[in-house]
């Protein structure tokens, strides 16, 4: 328990944190929100100013960070410019669809990663497992962007999946929206893929060179019962620490690969919300990652938790 | 006609062949050269020598985690009832098991009795080693060196072998400790006739434990004495020699 209180704590204090930097960058970055405007002849300066001190822009950074933790409190996540609108609501209409690639993803990595990572563990040195070796060095070396835009290009040229977007025009059904999901989900999954399979397999190879481990497999221990009783749960702390920091790597590329296959998620907002120097949509996304990042690690302490007693003593 | 041995060893020879990496085959290493002895039931035999002299691989052929080149081992007795004690056996215990587990499963593997008696029999096999029943649920990696020494050996004894191999197995403890695991090892010998294949380069400890040493050196047992009388009766210079090292009997 006391372990429990002092996780949510350390979150707690680093959210505070984020806040405050992200704050203050958003704030260094030049230019605002009517930056765009200084340049049409037909609005005044005296119009900007109007208009900046309407909306707060010209009152003391300690301010105008106390009213946005204040929003942030009723929900709100301040006031966008570009919309018009508290921020809040814009988060949650988009959140759901970010959630789904990043959980499809997440779930589909590690469903293929620990087999594969075991397999390869277990036949080390052999040809079958030096061919995946290169496919996933490979597989790493290409950038997430650059497999979007290749598999969107193939689904255009073939026209067997749709290039974009949630739903077909007229359609609005699951398997419409399953299909739309099959080429971000597959790119965000690829690029995982490669990380994960290296630390399954490293992690499990180690468990398998352990004295013990020789010791058991010498003792004429039969393999499966070796691999699954004696060498995977002494395999498992590093990579449940894993699966908190690989939430937040998926984060972000799925953020990048929203924009590009055009997902309803929280990453065109971001993008768009940069580009307009819509301040309080940006806030309001890193807010949210970190929220995310910190809560998938929290959850990933927990499991480590309950699975390691030397953590507990 | 005597009993037949327990143990018998005739002409048992192993050769590594190396391969280079780049192809092709390095000079082949001759781990055993026609090794030969006896083993009698309730006895233990000493094989001690310098490090590389070819103990350890004698003990994996002997264990069948080797297969000789040549040469026969015939053991009177199921495969299962030859027992091999690791050098550390500390370490080859899963760190994660309990003490229970660890005993009882070479049972669960030889598919031997219900949960209930396989956990009866962790208890007496735990007590007869000098373990209390406290130590049942503990995990391994939380017990003392001394107590895994002791559970190392109890795993062994929980499928009622008649044959023990400890290879290098009670090296590197404290003087304290590896007299009381050499009164626990002599303890349980003398209840049920089990035998011991020690192997060691500790000629002390060797002689305080076994009836017969055999000295190796270069794969071949160059001399084979009774433990007792060894100083007066041994003559190759090399057991000389290890005898002019041991601490206590050169005394």
């Amino acid at each position: 328990m006391r372990y429990l209180a002092r996780r949510l704590l350390h979150g707690a204090f680093l959210l505070v944190g984020v806040s405050v930097l992200s704050f203050l960058f958003s704030d260094l970055a030049p230019g605002d929100y009517y930056s765009e405007l200084q340049s049409d002849p037909r609005v005044s300066a005296a119009t900007l100013a109007a208009l900046r001190t309407q909306n707060g822009l010209d009152r003391p950074l300690p301010v105008r960070y106390a009213t946005w933790l204040k929003s942030i409190g009723r929900g709100d996540f301040g006031y966008s410019l570009a919309y018009q609108g508290p921020v809040g609501p814009l988060l949650a209409q988009r959140i759901p669809g970010t959630l789904l690639l990043t959980g499809l993803a997440t779930a589909l990595g590690w469903l293929l990663s620990v087999p594969l990572g075991i397999w390869s563990a277990a036949r080390r040195r052999s040809w079958p497992e030096a061919s995946l070796k290169v496919i996933l060095s490979v597989l790493l070396s290409i950038p997430e962007l650059l497999m979007a835009i290749a598999l969107l290009a193939l689904a255009v040229q073939t026209g067997c999946l749709p290039a974009g977007g949630l739903h077909s025009p007229g359609r609005a059904d699951a398997l419409d929206a399953l299909r739309h999901l099959v080429i971000p989900v597959t790119v965000l999954t690829l690029g995982l893929l490669p990380i994960l399979v290296r630390h399954v397999r490293s992690a499990v190879s180690e468990a398998l060179d352990a004295p013990f481990a020789l010791a058991a497999a010498a003792h004429g221990i039969p393999w499966r019962r070796l691999l699954f009783r004696h060498v995977l749960p002494v395999a498992m702390n590093p990579l449940i620490s894993l699966f908190g920091l690989s939430l937040g790597s998926l984060l972000s590329a799925s953020l990048l690969v929203e924009v590009l296959t055009g997902w309803p998620g929280l990453g065109p907002l971001f993008l768009d919300a940069i580009f307009a120097r819509d301040y309080a949509v940006v806030l309001g996304v890193v807010m949210i990652s970190t929220a995310f990042l910190i809560g998938g690690n929290m959850v990933a302490d927990l499991l480590l938790y309950r699975a390691d007693p030397r953590i507990r003593g | 006609m005597p009993p037949e041995p327990l143990l018998t060893v005739r002409g048992l020879s192993k050769t590594f062949h190396q391969r280079r990496w780049w192809g092709g085959n390095a000079p082949d290493i001759t781990a055993l050269e026609d090794v030969s002895f006896t083993l009698d039931r309730g006895r233990t035999l000493a094989i001690v020598g310098p490090s590389g002299s070819g103990k350890s691989t004698l003990a994996r052929c002997l264990a069948g985690l080797e297969t000789p080149t040549s040469g026969e081992i015939r053991f009177s007795g199921a495969p299962v009832e030859m027992q091999l004690i690791f050098q550390q056996p500390a370490a080859s215990l899963n760190p994660r098991f309990t003490a229970a587990e660890v005993v009882e499963e070479p049972l669960v593997i030889q598919g031997r009795g219900w949960r209930a008696d396989r956990r009866r029999k962790a208890e007496l096999v735990l007590e007869e080693v000098g373990l209390p029943a406290s130590v049942l649920d503990r995990r391994s990696q939380l017990l003392s060196g001394g107590e895994r020494q002791r559970l190392a050996i109890a795993r062994a004894l929980v499928v009622e072998p008649r044959l023990i191999i400890l290879d290098e197995s009670i090296v590197g403890l404290d003087v304290g400790l590896q007299q009381q695991i050499a009164g626990l090892l002599i303890d349980l010998q003398s209840r049920s006739s089990l035998s011991y294949i020690l192997i060691s380069h500790d000629l002390d400890l060797a002689a305080g434990l076994a009836s017969e040493i055999a000295v190796m050196d270069h794969g071949r047992i160059v001399e084979q004495v009774p433990a007792a009388g060894l100083k007066t009766t041994a003559s190759h210079p090399l057991t000389r020699e290890l005898i002019a090292a041991a601490k206590v009997l050169a005394t």
